[in-house]
């Protein structure tokens, strides 16, 4: 080998090795940094080296080699990466490449570019074990918060059970009954707040996928929402509140969409209830559908004080809730996020065009003709 | 649902003795040496014969095949992780019975999206260690799914199961039927911490006990 040729290997942090025989092997280009560090008597050697001394993996790739060799083999056969350990702790990654050229068996040791890149591996590395270990205690934080909900459930509904008795075998006496229908309401309130955390929860828990409904058994949100305003018509009625329904309809309009009946009645409910909490006497709430191509886009609107911006970019997320109401858990407009795009929706707030709030969603309509994964 | 762990070693205890399968885990029998040698004992006779095997360390990144391998061979631990690239191979010296074993442990790159494990590395392996994180469960689904391409691409070879990072506390539910599958195919769970060093001198002289023809 010529010396530019040695020289310009060694620069290029390449050993060339030639088999002498059996495991022997003599250097024929200059020694490169790297294996001066790891192997300082090479130079010694003559043509004597046994890389599989010092090389623990040489030994079995030298034994590879030989038969690839004895074969009369001219394609590379390539070890694979490996990594060798210096003196200062400072690990080195190599391949080796045996070769044999015009009758000549060669063995090739770089540094491969793998050894730039390793950081990034250690880094992706890394990421993925604090990933792991966030989604870890995320977990352990649900189940807690699902085994206090349920702890507090159980006595609930029994307590709320003896109060039921209580009011319907008239057990109190009348200056008592004002505190029993407290009690009453107190504990419906708290039933509704662990239904929605559970609810908030149990569908966070579930992957993301828009869910395939068909379309003969998707709800009809038109009839979800008038059936929501009409059960909440009273209590709003109480303040002088009314809520009405306005649905943009055509001839050979259909209002079925891809979702579940019970659950679309919730975001109705949440977002109804939400518009009541600030509504004042002689205010209207009003519940807006429209039909798109393969959406129907429904709003709740009212009358009242709208939402600040600080306010509206957080509205969604969970535990999300306005300064000026304490006792309000923040989980509903949470579930309805979680809800509308699990089926593949969208939700959203703006200001409503006359004052007040406008809380919107929009949801798919359901599937045709689909028979696989449907949902009935 | 049970507690994983406590199934676990519960069934690692009772499985002490000699267990069913052709890859399963058998205490061994023969006198194994491994400690320094007590200086009022006669020093040990020359081995009758000395032999060399490839041991391959496997299992998914981070869950402490290097630190095994550096708690066996330097008696150290480094709480610091630094991934592996590639094989790394160390060499130890035992003795089972009165055979002589270099034991070639090849430290293999955990298997990840970031990075496939050839089977090159596996070809002449004579068994393996199985590397599992107690306090990540989706360790034991990568090293089944190890095991399943060892066992298609080198055949069927003595392996144990290391159950690592016994000190940190974990906690895993698993249906029953999860072990029992894995215990039909002659798995056996040893647990070990390279940072404390519990059960891993035992863990590679089990398997060593196993390699002598």
């Amino acid at each position: 080998m010529s010396a530019v040729l040695s020289r310009l290997l060694s620069d290029l942090s390449i050993a060339v090795l030639e088999s002498t025989g059996g495991r022997s092997f003599a250097l024929v280009s200059d020694i490169p940094a790297w294996l001066d560090a790891l192997w300082p008597t090479a130079r010694s050697h003559g043509e004597a080296l046994e890389p599989g001394e010092t090389f623990l993996f040489l030994d079995d790739f030298i034994d590879r080699a030989i038969a690839h060799w004895e074969a009369g083999r001219e394609e590379p056969l390539v070890s694979g990466l490996w990594t060798e350990t210096r003196a200062d702790g400072a690990e080195i990654l190599l391949e080796a490449t045996a070769r044999c050229i015009e009758g000549r068996p060669l063995l090739l040791i770089h540094i491969p570019p793998e050894q730039q890149t390793r950081g990034i591996f250690q880094q992706a590395r890394e990421q993925r074990l604090a990933y792991e270990h966030l989604l870890d205690e995320i977990n352990k934080r649900e189940i807690l918060l699902h085994c206090i909900v349920h702890d507090l459930s159980n006595p609930l509904a029994g307590i709320r059970g003896s109060l039921k008795l209580m009011e319907q075998e008239s057990m109190v006496s009348p200056d008592g009954d004002e505190l029993l229908r407290i009690s009453l309401s107190q504990t419906e309130k708290m039933q509704r707040s662990i239904r929605g955390i559970l609810e908030a929860f149990s569908v966070d828990a579930r992957p993301l996928m828009p869910s395939i409904v068909a379309a003969d058994v998707a709800p009809d949100i038109l009839l979800c929402a008038h059936q929501v305003a009409a059960s909440m018509a009273a209590t709003a009625a109480l303040r002088g509140v009314a809520i009405q329904v306005e649905a943009a309809t055509s001839a050979g309009d259909t209002w079925r969409v891809a979702g579940e009946a019970e659950r679309l009645e919730r975001v109705f409910f949440n977002l109804v209830a939400n518009a009541l909490r600030y509504a004042t006497e002689g205010e209207t709430i009003t519940l807006r559908l429209i039909a798109e191509d393969a959406y129907i886009h429904a709003s709740v609107e009212d009358q009242g004080p709208g939402v600040s911006d600080a306010m509206a970019s957080a509205l969604f997320t969970r535990f999300a809730r306005g300064d000026d109401r304490p006792g309000q858990a923040g989980l509903g407009l949470y579930f309805c996020r979680i809800t509308v795009e699990q089926w593949g929706g969208q939700i959203g707030y703006r200001p409503a065009a006359g004052g007040g709030a406008c809380f919107w969603f929009r949801v798919p309509r359901p599937a045709q003709g689909l028979t696989l994964n449907v949902k009935r | 649902m049970v507690d994983f762990w406590n199934e676990l070693f519960l069934f690692v205890s009772q499985n002490a003795t000699p267990h069913l399968g052709a890859l399963a885990f058998r205490a061994p029998s023969t006198r194994i040496h491994t400690g320094p040698v007590n200086p009022a004992e006669p020093p040990a006779a020359e081995p009758s014969r000395k032999i060399k095997r490839k041991v391959c360390m496997l299992g998914t990144f981070a869950v402490g095949k290097t630190s095994l391998i550096r708690r066996y061979v330097r008696g150290v631990f480094d709480e610091k992780y630094l991934t592996t690239m590639g094989a790394k191979v160390d060499k130890k010296n035992v003795r089972v019975a009165d055979v002589g074993v270099d034991l070639l442990l090849w430290d293999l790159n955990g298997e990840d999206r970031f990075q496939a494990l050839s089977m090159e590395y596996a070809r002449g392996a004579a068994g393996y260690l199985l590397v599992i994180d107690r306090t990540r469960p989706a360790t034991l689904e990568a090293a089944h799914a190890l095991q399943q391409k060892v066992l298609h691409a080198v055949g069927p070879l003595p392996f144990i199961v290391l159950v690592n990072k016994s000190d940190l506390p974990g906690h895993w539910d698993r249906q029953p039927g999860d072990l029992d599958a894995l215990r039909a195919g002659g798995w056996v769970f040893v647990e070990t911490s390279a940072r404390t060093g519990t059960g891993v001198d035992e863990a590679f002289m089990s398997l060593a006990s196993r390699l002598i023809d």
